[in-house]
């Protein structure tokens, strides 16, 4: 299986690209994590204000994505992208 | 610095209605964690969209935070502009900063809220945009990389030259004093964050020494920092450069304004 703990973030295996459902698993990770729930919990298509993620944290995940996906990914995307759904298609679509 | 009372009896009940002038900042401190009984009340006091994100919260201790401190501020604000809390309406800018509807507009008054695990504050002015931020003072994941992300040089320099056991703190006075900036312009955390240079040091109309023409027009910004109790770091931002004269207020018990 595919490495998906956004802990376990360091750069040995970044040179194969993450598909969106990586991607998607990693970001669930995060979440559950971060607010202390299972990651069966996290609805991939619901908008991340629903789980309360505040603005560090929001920048927090898009750094330690950015070094597991080795690429700048702009920290306004999840803006734009505001589900794990939505922002994982994006990220694993980004060049 | 501005320190925050903490007091057992809500201040709101002691006047009946409030005023503030030109030249004052009122800060509100509320206390975002109330017996249900409380909560349930208090969810009355919201509109429709406010509660369909209680609705929407994955996790039942933030929604009945955010209950609390919506219809707090609706209550706090109410008083200030003599109306029922229920009957505020409010509209959000461009990049979601909630404003009150024109029609509220009895007053020119400006708000804006934070709020960090179990603290929320509330901002009023009148006239100025006013922006703020407090911060549970906590161990910060990766905070190496979250410091060269969001801090210029020399504020990475005073956060990693100081007390291991402080650093996170440190940083989160700058993110604090950054936030509170970028939210009374509106634009939150839609700017980088390392596009903007704080100095903590500076008198409070001087503290954003840089701003990258992130803003062309109005940019300049009295900053003060508060300090909401003994686990949590905060700023407080008004537009322009004009001295404001700080109260502080709390508000316990998430009662509702008789
Ligand atoms: C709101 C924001 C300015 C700061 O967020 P934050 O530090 O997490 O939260 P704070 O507690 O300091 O402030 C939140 C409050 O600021 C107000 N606010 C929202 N957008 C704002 C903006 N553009 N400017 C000023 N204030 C804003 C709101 O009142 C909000 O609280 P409410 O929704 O409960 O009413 C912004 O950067 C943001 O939207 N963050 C949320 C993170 C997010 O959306 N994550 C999703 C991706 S993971």
């Amino acid at each position: 299986m595919t490495d998906v703990q956004p802990s376990n973030s360091d750069s040995a295996e970044s040179s194969s690209p993450k598909s969106a459902e990586d991607i998607q698993q990693w970001i669930v990770n995060f979440v559950s994590e971060e607010i202390s729930v299972s990651p069966d919990s996290v609805d991939i298509s619901a908008p991340f204000e629903n789980f309360s993620i505040d603005s560090a944290a929001a920048i927090g995940m898009t750094g330690d994505l950015e070094q597991w996906l080795d690429k700048r990914i702009d920290p306004t995307a999840v803006y734009d992208y505001p589900t794990i759904e939505e922002f994982a298609e994006y990220l694993a679509a980004q060049k | 610095m501005i320190r925050l009372r903490g007091q057992s009896k809500s201040d709101i009940q002691r006047r009946a209605s409030w005023l503030i002038e030109d030249d004052q900042l009122h800060l509100w401190r509320i206390g975002l964690d109330e017996p249900a009984d409380v909560v349930d009340g208090l969810y009355k006091l919201l509109n429709e969209e406010e509660q369909e994100r209680v609705a929407g919260f994955l996790v039942d201790q933030q929604a009945s935070r955010f209950t609390v401190c919506r219809a707090t501020v609706r209550q706090i604000l109410s008083s200030y502009l003599g109306c029922d809390p229920q009957k505020i309406e409010f509209e959000k800018g461009e990049f979601g900063k909630p404003h009150l509807r024109a029609k509220w507009r009895k007053q020119p008054l400006k708000f804006n809220i934070t709020h960090s695990a179990d603290l929320g504050v509330l901002a009023i002015t009148k006239n100025c945009e006013v922006g703020v931020d407090v911060e549970r003072i906590r161990t910060i994941r990766g905070l190496p990389r979250m410091v060269e992300r969001c801090l210029v040089r020399t504020e990475q320099d005073d956060v990693m030259n100081s007390d291991v056991n402080h650093r996170g703190r440190e940083f989160l006075r700058f993110w604090t004093h950054k936030e509170a900036y970028l939210k009374t312009y509106g634009v939150g955390i839609r700017q980088p964050m390392d596009k903007v240079t704080i100095d903590l040091a500076a008198p409070p109309s001087q503290r954003v020494v840089n701003h990258s023409d992130v803003f062309p027009d109005e940019t300049k910004a009295y900053i003060s920092e508060v300090w909401p109790g003994d686990d949590y770091v905060g700023a407080v931002s008004v537009a322009g450069t004009t001295e404001f004269a700080i109260e502080t207020f709390s508000w316990v018990g998430g009662r509702e304004h008789a």
